[in-house]
């Protein structure tokens, strides 16, 4: 007869989450199991390998089985560091399966024959009124998080625009990325080119905050030169906004 | 009933049924916690937005939080359960201040370290990368291996590893300790108190709240004094059981964090020499103390060797700190100010209340030795914690000297510990003085001194000025939009792999994480001269060389080199917005380098872009 106290039950839990993280692509499902995979099932199963037939109470339970499964988490990446395949995810799910179902059939074995000394007591009674407060609360508490991750205006926060300019590593063009995080919308002109090959790429372009334009630019190179890349505001044209630069083709010269 | 058979006079009695068949005020208490979260987040929101500066809503609710469960603490009603319950929601819910606080991203300097050495053990399935900013952190994997065990398994980013990670430790940390203290000190209520007195630790709130390795070692040195404590109370058939929490703690501390593994052995090595000098009749915890040892040195010696180049440097330098500020010959740091900004000031009142949370803690402690001594005076962990009481308040002395504020500093959430216990007596003796004054008005002003010890701990514990969110990613026209410094790092995170950077302190850290680059700051080696003088000296070119680090970061923004506020959105009037002589950037102008991006304040140069 298996009672909740059964350990098989936990090892039998740690196979299902382990083969539910490694098999399942959908990001929450992969949480949910891992969270008692790793912080909760090892140290449950190993404190009670460890006290065999003599049942702990509940906090001392719970809290041995939070803080023995932290310890086998930092205890377990250095042992998987040296095996093959190293940290990762079959080896992390393998290792606490193993550590799991090993802890649980010492466990049982202790417990074989070994009643439970254990003591029931008065059945927990939870009212309307307080399964109320707990739903509240929990409301409240998913509103303080939603809100501190949600981004608000600032209006006194000073935006900007970024130029950057990369060039390929191969070929010969250059990744120019204008990057807006101005308050407002913004219109610009970017110039790229060289000195050598006359007159610049020129692009003119509206972007929304937060908004990203990236422009690859083909540069007809000859030898190493210099590519120069403006950026302008269309309602300041002849003040220089930003400026990169970059050199392309050839190679390099000197040391 | 379950008990131990050969426990101490007046251990409490443990039930299966934790809560005696009934939730006692823990619902109305997780309602008051829930609001007061959601208040600090809307003070948070509305400092984020730049619509104000004010902390008033932040302060009000960390008390909303904690004052309803200081009250019902020290009242003689709740159940040993209800108050297991009610320090384990405090515990937690002064993490999700800290959580609100940065819930977009890591803001604390030593948490993109930790959470660079996560990614990195991800990518490349091994530990003990390296790591430019704090190169001593991957020799201590433990944190980095427990949330690579959360990452690989479940798909989420090191940030959400690390909120679980340490809010799981932060419970663990806050159980244990109730445990602790209630074991040797024979009452839950004591325990309780104790415990919400520890949350008034000048590191509770913020930096122990961090990512970060020693988060995860300090709640682990308590849950080891936890099994320590309970297997001496507990029959002889049971201590096998508790010895293996210790063992395995012991180990894994070891591995985590070196303070933390240096602190637990000379604390079990403490109490064997008192075990034997009060010819205590139980056994002595040699073994633990050698095991101890042995972890945390052979740890030293296998794997973490430059933990002596890093450690010596700084206790010598707090050493000879103290002795030169005693002789006059440096001038005493003036305690609430960051190093020589003149930012993060904190007002007077704010001083007013964070020093009379230190004399009120100084009054409980005298009152509590006097109780603790009468009970105690035979048992070893309590002589221990009035050892660490008295060392407390002479780490405080530390924080006058420039060099050794942050040694101070950080022994004192060790030493803490001990001061809680003893103060939780002065605290209970205080409430008996104050009897006259009615049953009320006597445990109101307990409640009023938790509540300053609480509030005056957060204020000594982090800059004024930074204590709410600041602009990180903002909203304009519908759209998000990201600080200057971020969006550099994002920006980099997409079009360069792992490069190697030179830059400021603030900016090379979100370069480490979200960028995922290695970027290296500061003075060793010495980036810091090169990113802040305007003259490009002989010797700077050839060490950017051999370090190769082909970008440079140049940051106009003075405040790029301030790890707790060069992160944010430019808001004139508010902080530090001076800025630099062009000179920083112009020098790399002048190389045959490229300049690869511009942003007005921050250029980054490309070494190898050359003719």
């Amino acid at each position: 007869m298996t009672s909740s106290h059964d350990p098989r039950l936990v090892g039998l839990a740690a196979v299902v989450c382990a083969a539910i993280a490694v098999a399942v692509p959908v990001e929450a499902v992969r949480v949910i199991v891992t969270l008692p995979l790793v912080l909760l099932l090892p140290g449950y199963a190993v404190v009670a390998a460890a006290f065999g037939a003599r049942l702990l109470d509940v906090p001392q339970r719970f809290l041995l089985a939070l803080a023995c499964s932290l310890m086998i988490a930092i205890l377990g990446g250095i042992v998987l560091n040296s095996m093959p395949g190293g940290i990762d995810t079959l080896n992390w799910a393998l290792l606490l399966v193993a550590v799991t179902v090993v802890a649980c059939w010492i466990a049982a074995r202790r417990r074989r024959g070994r009643p439970h000394v254990a003591t029931g007591g008065e059945k927990l009674r939870v009212g309307r009124g307080e399964l109320a407060m707990f739903a509240a609360a929990a409301l409240i508490a998913v509103a303080a998080i939603v809100l501190a991750q949600t981004p608000f205006p600032a209006n006194d926060a000073r935006g900007f625009t970024a130029l950057a300019m990369l060039p390929e590593t191969e070929g010969a063009a250059v990744e120019v990325d204008v990057i807006s995080s101005e308050q407002h919308s913004q219109r610009y002109v970017l110039e790229v080119g060289s000195r050598r090959s006359g007159r610049p790429e020129v692009r003119r372009f509206a972007l929304e905050p937060g908004e990203t334009t990236s422009v690859r630019i083909p540069v007809s190179v000859d030898g190493r030169q210099r590519i120069d890349a403006v950026l302008y505001r269309a309602n300041d044209p002849n003040r220089v906004y930003r400026r990169v630069t970059t050199w392309l083709g050839g190679s390099e010269s000197g040391p | 009933m379950l008990t131990h058979s050969r426990e101490r006079p007046s251990a409490p009695k443990y039930r299966l049924d934790l809560l005696e068949g009934h939730l006692g005020r823990i619902p109305a208490l997780t309602l008051w916690a829930a609001a007061g979260l959601f208040a600090c987040s809307v003070g948070n929101a509305l400092t984020r937005s730049t619509a104000t500066e004010s902390e008033l809503l932040y302060w009000l609710g960390l008390l909303l939080i904690a004052v309803p469960i200081f009250w019902r603490l020290t009242g003689k009603d709740a159940g040993y359960g209800e108050r297991l319950v009610l320090i384990a929601l405090l515990g937690l819910a002064l993490f999700g201040v800290k959580a609100i606080r940065d819930s977009i991203l890591f803001n604390f300097p030593d948490e993109f370290v930790h959470a660079f050495n996560a990614e990195q053990i991800s990518a490349t399935d091994h530990l003990y990368g390296d790591n430019p900013a704090l190169p001593i952190t991957p020799r201590f994997p433990g944190l980095g291996s427990a949330a690579s065990a959360l990452i690989e398994l479940s798909g989420i980013s090191a940030f959400a590893a690390g909120m679980i990670l340490i809010a799981a430790a932060r419970v663990a940390f806050v159980s244990a300790l109730f445990l602790v203290f209630c074991r040797v000190g024979g009452s839950a209520r004591i325990a309780g108190i104790g415990v919400a007195l520890y949350t008034g630790a000048s590191n509770f709130l913020f930096w122990g709240a961090q990512f970060a390795y020693e988060s995860l070692a300090l709640p682990l040195l308590v849950v080891v004094l936890f099994a320590f404590v309970e297997r001496e109370a507990a029959p002889r058939t049971w201590r096998e059981g508790y010895a293996m929490p210790v063992v395995l703690g012991i180990v894994a501390i070891a591995v985590t964090h070196h303070l933390t593994s240096y602190a637990l052995a000379v604390t079990f090595i403490a109490l064997a020499v008192l075990y034997r000098v009060l010819r205590v009749d139980r056994p002595n915890p040699w073994p633990f103390a050698l095991l101890a040892v042995v972890a945390a040195g052979g740890w030293l010696l296998i794997a973490a060797r430059e933990t002596v180049d890093y450690l010596v440097p700084v206790l010598t330098d707090a050493i000879g700190a103290i002795f030169k500020t005693a002789a006059g010959e440096d001038s005493p740091r003036a305690i609430f100010q960051t190093s020589e900004s003149s930012l993060g000031v904190t007002p007077l009142l704010a001083r007013g209340v964070a020093l009379l949370a230190i004399a009120l803690l100084l009054v409980a402690f005298l009152l509590g030795t006097k109780v603790a001594w009468r009970r105690f005076q035979r048992e070893p962990l309590v002589l221990l914690f009035g050892v660490a009481a008295v060392g407390f308040f002479g780490a405080l002395g530390l924080r006058f000297a420039p060099a050794a504020w942050e040694t101070g500093n950080r022994a004192g959430e060790f030493f803490f510990i001990g001061l809680a216990f003893i103060a939780a007596f002065g605290i209970v003796e205080l409430q008996r003085h104050a009897a006259p004054l009615g049953r009320l008005r006597s445990r109101a002003a307990v409640v009023a001194v938790m509540a300053v010890v609480l509030v005056g701990g957060a204020i000594s514990g982090w800059p004024w000025d930074v204590q709410m969110a600041r602009p990180l990613r903002i909203s304009a026209a519908g759209n998000q939009i990201s600080s200057e410094p971020l969006a550099l790092a994002e920006w980099s995170k997409r079009r360069l792999d792992g490069s190697r950077f030179a830059a400021p302190a603030a900016d090379a850290r979100l370069l480490l994480q979200p960028g995922g680059q290695v970027a290296f700051a500061g003075q060793g080696p010495d980036i810091e001269d090169i990113v802040n003088s305007t003259e490009l000296e002989p010797w700077q070119l050839p060490l950017l060389r051999t370090n190769r680090l082909r970008y440079v970061v140049i940051d106009r923004r003075e405040i790029s080199g301030d790890t707790l506020r060069g992160y944010y959105f430019e808001v004139p009037g508010q902080g530090d917005d001076g800025l630099y002589d062009r000179g920083v950037y112009e020098k790399f102008d002048r190389l045959p380098a490229g300049r690869i991006w511009d942003s007005g304040n921050i250029f980054v140069f490309d070494l190898e872009a050359k003719p």
